[in-house]
């Protein structure tokens, strides 16, 4: 990379104004921001981390995956993050209103490795995890490929984001939720399981998987007998978001069989899947 | 008198630094990480993460979690060992353009003189900070809380290398006094202090400390009370310039520190929410120092008036 390139790809921080801060689910809510210097710079599978106070409580920022760049006439403007309210940090982003400024940081971390060749995509999230499937299936798009399928779980009809919010147009969604509320009954999985069966997930395509760790592991198990490799948005605890607080270790199988620790927030968030070593896996 | 015209030098041994304003170890990375978002070389200087003699991987996570203004860290100094560390990352560093200071950490008191000699061995290195105090690995609080073994690790150092000499100092001690004096007496040009005090929080759901191992240190604008006093302390007991750190994050926070006693200040943990807080509190100083009426930074320093 040039250094004229990495410069323009280089994080900013800066403030951003609130265009657009709308409820999708019962807990779930979607934030648009104008930030024409920032969102220039934003691949697919980047996230930002959001200052959700000006106080010190919470302390500090908030990582958050791009769901979406804003395009106006064709010049990225903006950005979206999708997010769940759980604790003080989400409720005070959820309380914060269209034209309020908010500091972020980004864009952050790694962006999606499409293999050449790769002409179709399954895009496999859990939860929360679906924050960054729309930037990612539009990246797709943008590069021409046809068959985007998305397999998104959540637990209910409270928690399940509208299909409209998950993928573009031009994606086939599947969807599912734990008690069959909305979509099938049942885990993400069983739909991996479908596109292995019936021949439309080989080890040609591109995956992408965000979610829970209890859903990587069990991706992790379909895809690897049939040789299949996939990206995982991982998300650790993070205190900086940009390398310098060595707060955000994960564990990763290298080449030569032994495990080291990575830092989410600059090896990553992005890893193969099948590199990743989990709480509880063999070591 | 403007602001423009205040005098921001100050001294430490015979290095001079163009302002006061410094990063406080493991909290700024290799300092690269923040050229995105400012000139890093306008700070006056920049202290890097902790190096050991061989590499760490650090501790198991958690390793971090946020309390009410503050966090608690058991990171474990992960780093790629002084030869690595001096390969693949020093000549990066001179680039910086702020005068570079060198955290180094040993396992013994021989270890800081190993290391010490190593670096010393390298160009671009303006002085030494001496990590006595990190409370995160097997024994790293012994240097600074024993005034013996402190001011050994001292004069194995000083037997190294001329380089201006900065010890760390940890709070955890009953009493940080005696502590600054030994350092002092052996070959201490200047005082940090402080490092991040121990402690813990607890999940009591999971009966289970939050940290993956246990204990921690906290920083942040909560711990600011304890290091102002601490600074405070050093500064009335020993001749040498006093590096103020604890909960620093705007130029307020700074004067404090400046006015309590501190030659120099370093911004830690505001680095990671706020990463321009070095940057702006360097712009903030002159007005600060001009609405006490003084042109000088050495001029305001321990001017405290004690009850
Ligand atoms: C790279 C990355 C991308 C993310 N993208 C999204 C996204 O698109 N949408 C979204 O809703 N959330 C996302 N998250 C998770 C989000 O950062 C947390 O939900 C948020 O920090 C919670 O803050 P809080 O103060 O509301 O809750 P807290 O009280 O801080 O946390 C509530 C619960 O969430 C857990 N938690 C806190 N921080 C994290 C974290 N970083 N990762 C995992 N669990 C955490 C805590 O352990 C706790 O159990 C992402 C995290 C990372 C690291
Ligand atoms: C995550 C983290 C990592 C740290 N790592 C180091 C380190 O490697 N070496 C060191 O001397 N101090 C280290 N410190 C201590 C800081 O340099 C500083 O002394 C302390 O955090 C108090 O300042 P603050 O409140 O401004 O953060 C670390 C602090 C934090 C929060
Ligand atoms: S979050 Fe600080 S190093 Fe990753």
């Amino acid at each position: 990379m040039s250094d004229t390139q990495s410069t323009l790809l280089a994080p900013v921080c800066m403030e951003g104004e609130i265009l657009e801060n709308r409820q999708v689910t019962p807990v779930t809510w979607i934030m648009k921001i104008h930030a024409p210097d920032a969102a220039p710079r934003m691949r697919a599978g980047q996230f930002v981390n959001l200052a959700t106070s000006v106080d010190i409580v919470p302390l500090l920022r908030r990582p958050m995956s791009i769901h979406r760049v804003v395009q106006h006439m064709g010049v990225a403007t903006g950005f979206c993050v999708l997010y769940d309210v759980i604790g003080p940090g989400t409720r005070n982003l959820h309380a914060m209103k269209k034209g309020q400024r908010i500091g972020f940081i980004g864009p952050l971390g790694n962006s999606i490795t499409v293999p050449d060749g790769a002409t179709r995509a399954v895009l496999i999230a859990g939860g929360v995890g679906v924050g960054p499937i729309k930037f990612v299936a539009e990246a797709l798009l943008a590069m021409g490929m046809r068959h985007i399928t998305v397999a998104y779980g959540s637990r209910d009809s409270d928690h399940c984001v509208p299909v409209k919010e998950v993928a573009p147009d031009g994606c086939r969604v599947l969807v599912c939720t734990d008690d069959g509320s909305v979509g099938r009954k049942g885990f993400v999985t069983e739909f991996v399981t479908d596109e292995i069966t019936r021949g439309r997930l080989t080890p040609n395509d591109y995956v992408f998987t965000c979610g829970p760790v209890a859903m990587f592991r069990a991706v992790r198990d379909l895809l690897l007998p049939h040789g299949i490799p996939a990206e995982a948005a991982t998300e650790e605890y993070m205190g900086c978001g940009f390398g310098v607080c060595f707060g955000c270790p994960l564990r990763q199988r290298q080449p030569d069989g032994s495990v080291e620790y990575k830092l989410c927030c600059v090896d990553g968030c992005l890893f193969p899947l099948d590199t990743l070593v989990f709480e509880g896996d063999p070591a | 008198m403007t602001a423009g015209a205040i005098d921001l030098s100050v001294q430490i041994g015979a290095l001079t630094l163009a302002n006061p304003v410094s990063t406080a170890s493991g909290t700024y990375g290799k300092g690269l990480e923040f050229q995105p978002f400012y000139d890093v070389s306008r700070l006056g200087s920049v202290v890097v993460k902790t190096i050991t003699t061989e590499a760490r991987a650090g501790n198991p996570p958690p390793r971090l979690a946020e309390l009410p203004g503050g966090l608690l860290n058991s990171i474990g100094l992960p780093n790629p060992g002084v030869e690595a560390y001096i390969e693949t990352y020093l000549p990066k560093l001179r680039s910086l353009g702020s005068p570079l200071i060198i955290n180094i950490a040993g396992h013994s008191v021989d270890d800081f003189g190993v290391l010490a000699a190593r670096f010393a061995r390298e160009d671009g290195i303006a002085a030494f900070e001496l990590n006595m105090s990190c409370p995160n690995v097997a024994s790293g609080l012994d240097y600074s809380t024993q005034p013996k073994v402190a001011r050994q690790v001292l004069e194995r150092v000083r037997g190294e290398t001329d380089l201006p000499l900065i010890a760390k100092l940890s709070p955890n001690v009953t009493d940080i006094r005696p502590i600054g004096e030994a350092v002092v007496e052996g070959g201490a040009d200047a005082i940090s202090a402080i490092n991040t005090l121990v402690g813990m929080l607890v999940d009591w759901r999971r009966r289970r400390p939050v940290l993956g191992r246990g204990y921690g240190g906290v920083s942040g604008p909560c711990i600011k009370p304890i290091a102002l006093r601490m600074v405070r302390l050093l500064f009335e007991t020993v001749d040498v310039p006093i590096v103020g750190i604890g909960g620093i994050q705007d130029a307020d926070d700074a004067m404090d520190f400046l006015v309590a006693g501190a030659s120099v200040i370093q911004v830690g943990t505001a680095n990671y929410y706020r990463p321009t807080a070095a940057l702006d509190i360097l712009e903030g100083l002159p007005e600060r120092i001009a609405a006490l009426g003084a042109t000088s930074v050495r001029e305001i320093v321990g001017t405290l008036q004690m009850p």
